[in-house]
């Protein structure tokens, strides 16, 4: 069994909302993904996108994002595309310590660490014509189930 | 959802009861209400999460603000009414370390 589903949303912070709503109904319909699991895919989801709309507002950037999701027997993977100009993920500074004062400081700059964390594979391709995120859910893993 | 904020005031702390998704949308309502707060000169919040169906980075950082503008006053934010799957996204982000949680709405209402 595979479901595929595209959408192509505008730069719009109501959005998603709806993409975080769709995604978690097809990953409903496959049995093997646990509510902890899709809870976790709405999560990794609403990153991207955050990202990928906070890029397109920062360059002004009208053009629409695309998300792609895929759902087979062992795996949900979805896609988030933007237009915005890309940026060095190496270059992402880290966050100051907990126990620092100046932890406070930073409102930013968890996204990555929670997509990172949350999901079983991310890839992420960055460059001046946009940046590509891929996140991938196992159904049939353990990872923070 | 559309985050929606219900407000009580009980002796010192002011308790905003949050309701619905707490993320890039509803980051800047609940940043908004803490300013106001402040202003008003009050600087020990309590946030209720019971009614919070979803969080992201995004909400997270506003909390971060919130702490930081009650802490600049000498006050304080305290976090109640976090379920498991709540404290699992704190706990990933550390913030556990750096927030009250959990405690008792009704000690805090004394």
């Amino acid at each position: 069994m595979t479901q595929e589903i595209e959408l192509n949303i505008p730069v719009r912070v109501d959005y998603v909302q709806l993409v975080r709503a769709v995604v978690g109904s097809l990953a409903t319909t496959n049995q093997e993904l646990s509510a902890a699991r899709i809870s976790d895919l709405r999560l990794v989801v609403s990153e991207a996108l955050t990202n990928a709309i906070r890029a397109q507002e920062k360059n002004s950037i009208s053009e629409r994002l695309t998300v792609l999701c895929k759902l087979t027997d062992s795996a949900i993977e979805v896609k988030v595309i933007d237009k915005a100009k890309g940026f060095e993920i190496d270059l992402v500074p880290d966050l100051p310590p907990t126990e620092s004062p100046e932890r406070l400081e930073h409102e930013r700059g968890l996204g990555l660490s929670i997509m990172r964390a949350m999901s079983d594979g991310l890839e992420i391709k960055s460059g001046p014509e946009g940046t590509l995120v891929q996140m991938t859910i196992n159904s049939q893993s353990g990872n923070n189930s | 959802m559309n985050l929606e904020i219900h407000r009580s005031k009980t002796g010192k702390n002011v308790f905003l009861d949050l309701i619905g998704d707490l993320d890039m949308g509803g980051a800047p309502i609940l940043r908004q209400s803490v300013v106001q707060e402040v202003s008003k000169g009050n600087f020990f919040i309590v946030l209720d999460f019971s009614g919070i169906n979803f969080l992201d980075s995004a909400g997270l950082g506003a909390i971060i603000g919130g702490l930081r503008r009650a802490r600049s006053h000498e006050g304080d934010l305290v976090l109640i009414g976090l379920d498991d799957e709540l404290q699992k996204i704190f706990k990933l982000c550390e913030l556990d370390q750096i927030f009250k949680m959990n405690l008792s709405r009704e000690i805090l209402s004394e």
